[in-house]
């Protein structure tokens, strides 16, 4: 029988595992094989560039500690906002009479391009309010324009009628207001997919808690939190591998400038722009390492499942 | 305690009027079944007075409380549902003891208020697993325990038993009665089976089309149906409907139908002369057509010769399904009759226990009370 040959399932295996090779072993390989060369893939530099992502010796041309941390906060905010809001935003459209219109309007930012999105944002955050929605909408109630995009959270210096005036900056702003973007864009990820999920629990368990003397908020946090938590683990750790490759928005919106890269689009400058491909592919590989555990996460969970 | 009363409750979906104008007193400690096909608003009574589903007109009143806007969590009721809705990932235990906990007792009390339900249950050495580890019957009597536990002032059931097989249901049907009669506390129980309604009710209220048809101890629904409804709701296999014509012959009355001729007995005689001239609805049950040869004592007997369709050996008695110029009807006999299919057959008719329904309003015709019958009837509508 045909089935029986040991080589007739490598045989349908094929062309995946050679598909797989050429984009995805062979880059990795030779990604890692640049990472220890020098800028021009010439000479043999050992972990120079690795160690030169620690040391961080220009950081006016390559910020790496910035991107490092910046990818860190991506990973935390932008995770930690986005997950939440889409449950709590599924739970609450799935109980208004115009679900299908509130969760579309809230799944658009999905469905359009992230460049253009991106594009998008850039013009509403712009500084001038006759560009920027947002300093538009700030100045109308009284405010002050403010540089949503340049803020590093460095001292600022203002100039008052009593002469330059300092003012702190306590937080970096245009972080926080980058990560606001990816937010809005991926709520409807998490709200698609966990409304699905919703769907899923049947109306009896929901009405059986609700005679047991349970409270809407009660019902949300000891019957609708953990049924849906296998979802939500597949909700978070997708968010935490977008957060962790995040390119396009940052890219877009402000280029890195500002003290705003991510190590993607440092990794991108680098290899590109500064024509560093050694300190470019170095990042890359600091990249796919912190991905790993995830995947190793989201592979065991897939098995765990399998197996149930 | 807990009696509940429905007052003039209407539940309206859109057009749709699910429950009409239901009057229904549930006494304390009663255990009423309200029963009827699927879409006469059972379910949706037990709703309404779980807190599920919003009243559209009247109220409902949980001993002298006015229920109307109380949500469901202040209610103080236990549900059993159908599809027993336990929380997938709770134990055992989590889930008796969860809407203990929402209360606010103390982790001691939940534990010792749940071990206590799971004995009365008899699932104590389940409490560590979960939902999914259990077999349908111990699921049961999980979503049992979970009613139980709380101690509540009223126990609503929502056909609880009809995921289990046919065996367990019995088994569980007895358990449930004997649960009602250990805690005395009020039971709503929901059922489409008559059968279950028949072998667990105090009393039974028997809806259709949303209206409610007959409110009663089982026996009463059984011996005095107040309409051809429940005439043929109630009983199994149901009864058995012809259309005679009443003839008045000097002092008696006969029905006639078919080229058969029966002599109405004295006791029905005053309820039946204003239909002299007019067809009639009579009901006769399976279990009042005998085969002559077997016949019990006290049989009022009138003859009626059919063809024999088919017949079907339950092993303690036979069904005869039985054909007589085109009017099918079903009797349950002695095991021992020679009756064959495709063959003629004398049957006898217990004319004692005919009832009659006025074949336009479909109410029964009242007899003069037998000496032996119970007393008042509570028909309604």
């Amino acid at each position: 029988m045909l089935g029986r040959r040991w080589w007739v399932p490598w045989l349908w295996m094929l062309p995946a595992l050679l598909l797989l090779a050429t984009f995805l072993v062979y880059p990795g390989i030779d990604t890692f094989r640049r990472s220890v060369l020098d800028a021009r893939s010439d000479g043999f530099v050992g972990l120079d560039n690795y160690q030169a992502i620690i040391e961080n010796p220009n950081p006016l041309v390559a910020d790496t500690h910035s991107a490092l941390a910046n990818n860190a906060m991506w990973l935390v905010l932008f995770t930690a906002v986005t997950v939440p809001l889409g449950l709590v935003l599924a739970v609450l459209t799935g109980r208004v009479r115009y679900e299908a219109a509130a969760k579309s309007a809230i799944f658009i930012p999905m469905a359009i391009s992230f460049v253009a999105a991106s594009v998008i944002w850039r013009f509403m955050l712009e500084f001038n309010p006759s560009v920027g929605t947002v300093n538009a909408v700030v100045t109308e109630f009284g405010g002050q324009p403010t540089a949503w995009l340049q803020d590093t959270g460095a001292p600022q210096t203002w100039l008052t009628e009593r002469g330059p005036d300092e003012i702190p900056g306590p937080v970096q702003l245009n972080n926080l207001v980058l990560i606001t973007v990816g937010v809005w864009m991926w709520t409807g990820f998490a709200l698609v997919v966990l409304s699905a999920g919703l769907k899923g629990i049947s109306t009896e368990m929901l009405e059986a808690a609700r005679v047991d003397g349970a409270n809407e908020w009660q019902i949300f946090r000891h019957i609708i939190v953990p049924t849906l938590r296998p979802v939500i683990v597949v909700v978070t750790v997708t968010l935490l591998i977008n957060a962790l490759k995040i390119f396009d928005l940052v890219w877009v919106i402000t280029g890195g400038r500002f003290q705003t890269d991510v190590v993607a689009t440092l990794f991108f400058k680098q290899s590109f722009i500064n024509r560093d491909f050694g300190a470019g592919a170095a990042l890359a590989v600091v990249l796919l390492l912190a991905v790993v555990p995830l995947m190793l996460l989201n592979i065991r969970r897939f098995q765990s499942e399998e197996a149930a | 305690m807990a009696r509940v009363l429905f007052d003039h409750v209407t539940k309206r979906f859109g057009e749709v009027v699910a429950v009409n104008d239901l009057n229904l007193e549930v006494t304390d400690g009663e255990f009423l079944v309200l029963v009827g096909p699927s879409g006469c608003g059972k379910s949706t009574t037990l709703r309404m007075l779980a807190g599920l589903d919003a009243i559209t007109e009247g109220s409902i009143y949980i001993g002298d409380r006015r229920v109307d806007n109380v949500p469901a969590k202040d209610r103080d009721l236990a549900m059993v549902f159908q599809s027993y809705a336990l929380y997938p990932h709770m134990s055992v235990g989590d889930n008796i003891g969860f809407g203990l906990k929402l209360r606010g007792a103390s982790k001691s009390q939940v534990r010792e208020r749940v071990e206590r339900a799971a004995e009365t249950l008899g699932i104590e050495e389940l409490l560590e697993r979960k939902p999914r580890a259990l077999s349908g019957g111990q699921r049961q009597r999980v979503a049992l325990g979970r009613a139980i536990v709380r101690e509540p002032e009223v126990f609503l059931l929502d056909e609880p038993l009809s995921n289990l097989d046919a065996k367990l249901r019995v088994q569980t049907r007895t358990e449930i009665s004997k649960l009602h009669r250990r805690l005395g506390t009020t039971f709503v129980y929901v059922t489409h089976d008559q059968v279950e309604a028949m072998t667990m009710a105090t009393r039974i209220a028997v809806l259709n089309l949303g209206l409610l048809q007959q409110v009663g101890p089982p026996q009463e629904l059984y011996e005095r149906p107040a309409n051809v409804f429940v005439a043929g709701f109630i009983g199994s296999p149901s009864m058995n409907f012809f259309q005679p014509v009443v003839r008045s012959e000097g002092e008696t009355l006969r029905l006639d139908m078919h080229g058969l001729s029966i002599e109405v007995p004295a006791r029905w005689v005053p309820g039946l002369l204003p239909y002299d001239g007019r067809p009639i609805v009579l009901g006769v049950r399976p279990e009042h057509i005998h085969d002559p040869a077997y016949l019990p004592s006290g049989v009022l007997p009138a003859s009626i010769r059919a063809t024999v369709d088919v017949t079907e050996l339950m092993g303690n008695e036979t069904f005869l399904h039985l054909d007589r110029e085109g009017t099918r009807f079903l009797a349950r006999v002695d095991p021992r009759t020679q009756a064959t299919p495709a063959q003629e057959a004398e049957v006898v008719i217990d004319v004692s226990r005919m009832h009659a329904f006025d074949p336009e309003t479909e109410q029964r015709i009242e007899a003069q009370a037998a000496p032996a019958e119970a007393s008042g009837t509570e028909a309604v509508s």
